[in-house]
């Protein structure tokens, strides 16, 4: 059992991971905390079961069409939620615009697909024996798509040119543009990247957990990790957001009702404890 | 600063003023009219108007149910029930020579937005009788309303607490949960040899209620519980419940959630390959849950109110007329509403009127009422359960995707 509940809860961590990573990207950019990004996630469940069961299109052409949406509809989220509001001298402003957005989302996907469930078979049925411990594929299935997809995002801000220069934008948009940078493609590059990696997110977990627009509640838990991993570091939201799905997993095993409130009673501990979480990101203030 | 201020102000004033002249309006709980019940035709027509309506005005129904949100499929088999009958017996004259028209408010997704949509209803929308297919914490909401509003109230959900409040215009369509759970505890017995089970529930009023009856009636039969787990009504993430269910080496698993999570258990619970009879609440054999969980629903048991197959003529007529008008089985809201409302039709019949008091009064000498589930009965010889109406439930096995009859429990 206990084996079953890592496994789970890794998984689980793992997609909360993606939404980490979807929140700290835009964080590190443009120091907004987007609270979209859950309807952006619960939007790639919907794209992609539009794509493979209304469409009829095959794995692979779901796949690369999805991603090519969930990029473009990241940079149309930027143009009409961010953009505009960037110069807003109150704080707040973009905070409560991506609150409006995610209800705008919520609402049209229940208008385009309905508010009933719908059901996205997952991509290898059955479970896996492990030590005596039932998996269902789509776990391991989690756990394998994730590590590539943090990976790459890893190495884009770690070892390609690209991801210095997107860095380079975050931390001072101001000699960024003198060097020549325009910081306005590196902030829709970001916001691409972000909307990609959350729209994947909801194309994992949609056969575990059905097409419905509760997957846009996820974000709590992201949240939760980043903020356990360190405000603003992709180590940090990584290892947070882990932390926070096998603390979820193995929580029913002292009290089922309450699981989740265990998972932030942690996190109220660590803002308490430890309020800059695991890690400090390497860009610790924008300038 | 101050403009802004000042501006506020106005405002504020403006608003009070507002408040107070609306507290004035007749057809307010605490008037006088509001102790007969028809508060709501006072208000619509702002003064007090006591004469009885002309026989060609319309007797209205109003029906409270969720048309939008995530439950909006709730709603519109309900909906679909209330039509069906309405066709009917407006193509047939009416009740007392009087057409019937139907007051829907959409109670939306949150309880608040329910509470609001049912004061609208009793205040505003002018009608006689209520029928709504809210969950129990949304029931126990209004009840205090309706009381004091005077208007009949036939509710769909199955909460023995609503009915132990002793409110006198609140009515149960279905068996309370307090009936219901020693049929299920007898069939987990008698018909699946379980004696040693899992209970997974959804921790509100409705799951609450419902799992301490069926404790209760299982260590009645000797059976052991070895394992009780709650969730929130929001939860989807089951796998680490039913990794504790297989550890504890239970011979049966019985499980009460809402119809959503009721389709996500039967899945999770089908991927994971248990081996032992299951048992669900009466949500398990909806028609929502039954078509998202596929073929992963299959093999469950479940206590229903409802099943196609039901044996009665009234039942089958009721199955082929829907299939006629609406191309799909009918699920549980749509019988219930229909039921509903061929109570509320034989009520308003036998008291000669539209008034909610006479309503009332008449859905207590109700007795042998054929509906499509079951038929009704208000017995005042039961303490507990004189507001519960219905008389039987049905003991079905999911098979190919459809609730196959395996008996029928008479309460």
């Amino acid at each position: 059992m206990y084996l079953q509940l890592l496994i789970v809860g890794i998984a689980m961590g793992m997609i909360y991971a993606l939404l980490s990573l979807g929140i700290v990207l835009l964080v590190r950019a443009v120091g907004v905390l987007n609270f979209a990004e859950g309807q952006l996630f619960m939007l790639g469940a919907y794209v992609t079961y539009a794509l493979t069961y209304q469409a009829g299109l095959p794995l692979y052409a779901t796949l690369i069409i999805a991603i090519v949406i969930f990029a473009l509809f990241g940079v149309l989220f930027m143009f009409s939620v961010y953009w505009p509001l960037r110069k807003s001298t109150w704080g707040a402003t973009i905070i409560i615009s991506c609150l409006g957005a995610s209800t705008v989302i919520k609402e049209v996907a229940k208008l385009i697909w309905g508010s009933n469930p719908l059901v996205y078979e997952p991509l290898v049925k059955g479970t896996i024996s492990i030590a005596g411990a039932k998996l269902e594929y789509q776990y391991l299935f989690i756990i394998a798509i994730c590590i590539v997809m943090i990976i790459g995002v890893e190495l884009l801000f770690e070892k390609l040119y690209v991801g210095r220069i997107m860095q380079a934008a975050a931390q001072n948009k101001y000699a960024a543009e003198l060097l020549g940078i325009a910081t306005v493609v590196t902030v829709a590059v970001t916001y691409a990247l972000s909307a990609t990696l959350v729209g994947v997110g909801g194309w994992l977990v949609a056969p575990l957990f059905l097409v419905s627009t509760s997957l846009g509640d996820f974000l709590l838990k992201g949240f939760a990790g980043m903020v356990i991993g360190g405000y603003g570091s992709i180590k940090g939201a990584v290892i947070g957001s882990i932390f926070v799905g096998i603390a979820e997993s193995f929580s029913v095993l002292i009290t089922s009702t309450y699981k989740n409130a265990i998972v932030f009673l942690i996190l109220i501990i660590f803002l308490i404890v430890k309020p800059k979480g695991l890690f400090r990101p390497k860009i610790s203030e924008k300038a | 600063m101050k403009k802004l201020f000042a501006m506020l102000l106005v405002f504020a004033m403006l608003f009070a003023l507002t408040a107070c002249a609306t507290n004035k309006e007749p057809g307010t709980p605490d008037s006088t009219t509001a102790s007969t019940g028809d508060t709501s035709k006072d208000t619509t027509s702002g003064n007090e108007d006591t004469t009885e309506p002309a026989s060609s005005d319309p007797i209205r129904i109003g029906v409270v149910s969720t048309f939008s949100g995530s439950n909006s499929g709730h709603g519109q088999y309900c909906k679909e029930g209330v039509e069906l009958w309405l066709d009917n017996v407006n193509a047939n004259g009416g009740i007392l020579g009087r057409p019937v028209e139907i007051v829907y408010e959409d109670n939306g997704e949150t309880n608040q937005e329910y509470q609001n949509a049912f004061i609208k209803m009793l205040s505003e929308d002018n009608v006689s009788a209520i029928y709504s297919n809210g969950y129990s914490d949304q029931v126990t909401l209004v009840s205090p309303d309706v009381e004091s509003y005077g208007i009949p109230f036939l509710a769909g959900n199955s909460s023995q607490a609503c009915l132990d409040s002793g409110y006198d215009y609140y009515w149960m369509l279905r068996l309370s949960d307090a009936i219901v759970s020693p049929t299920m505890a007898n069939a987990c017995v008698d018909l699946l040899s379980m004696t040693n089970v899992a209970l997974l529930q959804v921790n509100d009023s409705y799951g609450d209620g419902m799992a301490e009856y069926v404790v209760k009636a299982l260590e009645g039969k000797n059976v052991n519980v070895a394992l009780r787990l709650s969730f929130d009504a929001e939860e989807t993430q089951f796998n680490s419940y039913l990794a504790q269910v297989q550890n504890a080496g239970v011979d049966g698993i019985i499980a009460i959630a809402h119809q959503d999570q009721a389709a996500l258990l039967m899945m999770q619970v089908d991927a994971l390959g248990f081996d032992v009879p299951l048992m669900g609440c009466s949500q398990f054999a909806t028609s929502l849950a039954i078509d998202t969980a596929g073929e992963t629903a299959d093999g469950w048991y479940s206590l229903a109110d409802w099943t196609c197959e039901v044996n009665s003529e009234s039942g089958a007529a009721f199955v082929n007329a829907y299939r006629e008008k609406y191309g799909r089985d009918p699920d549980m809201q749509s019988v219930c509403s229909y039921d509903a409302m061929l109570l509320l039709q034989d009520a308003i019949e036998r008291a000669g009127t539209d008034d909610p008091a006479a309503i009332n009064a008449a859905l207590y000498e109700t007795n042998n009422v054929v509906g499509a589930m079951t038929t009704y009965t208000c017995d005042p010889n039961s303490e507990t359960a004189s507001h519960c109406l219905g008389q039987s439930i049905f003991l079905t096995q999911t098979v190919n995707g459809s609730g196959k009859l395996i008996d029928i429990a008479k309460r």
